[in-house]
């Protein structure tokens, strides 16, 4: 799944956990609620060259490190 | 190397996506590496990261230099700092920092002013939607 607004409604499944991305396509080909798993989720399907992203809270602003 | 800012889904399916000044890179100590979208964040004193990022890269999280740091709070937290390589992807040569790590739940991958903004030109053009990163130059 790519990471795009499109996708919104998908993503929320997403929320607050790490998502394993594909460059510069970002696909979406893993996922967890740590940083590990969502690398062993993206390996299972093939995938070893992956950049984790921290998806925080969609309803949450950032302000500097405001969840401290 | 230029970079889009990446956008991040908002409040609701309708809600505009929020632009932040997030880039890929690879963070690496002994012979294994992690690729991350990391936040440069230019009020950060440090580059910090996930506790869990120091899992993957199979750091002893604890046994590193504990700093306290506070956020927009103003709350304290703790972070351990280990010397760890940094490449920004598209760019040659990776460089040292000392890293903090914590298991704040707010912190993903933060790039911060010490190492990182010591060694890379940061021009932040967010009315292009572009962030470009270059070796500095002293």
């Amino acid at each position: 799944m790519k990471f795009i607004p499109s996708q919104f409604p998908q993503l929320k499944q997403y929320e607050n956990k790490w998502i394993a991305l594909t460059h510069p396509d970002d696909e979406i080909v893993g996922s967890g609620t740590d940083a590990a798993s969502a690398i062993r989720d993206a390996e299972t399907k093939g995938y070893t060259e992956v950049f984790l992203f921290k998806l925080f809270p969609f309803d949450q602003l950032y302000i500097g490190n405001n969840e401290v | 190397m230029k970079f889009d800012y990446r956008k991040v889904p908002g409040k609701t399916p309708t809600a505009p996506w929020i632009s932040r000044p997030i880039i890929p890179i690879r963070l690496s100590a002994g012979r294994r590496t992690v690729g991350l979208d990391a936040l440069i964040d230019s009020g950060a004193d440090s580059s910090v990261f996930h506790a869990q990022v120091a899992e993957v890269l199979g750091i002893d999280m604890k046994q590193g230099l504990q700093q306290t740091f506070f956020g927009a709070t103003g709350e304290a937290a703790s972070a351990y700092f280990h010397e760890v390589q940094l490449q920004v992807v598209g760019l040659a040569d990776p460089i040292k920092i000392l890293a903090g790590f914590t298991d704040s739940p707010g912190v993903g991958a933060l790039l911060g002013q010490a190492d990182f903004f010591q060694r890379f030109q940061v021009k932040f053009e967010r009315y292009k939607d572009q962030i470009e990163i270059k070796p500095a130059k002293r």
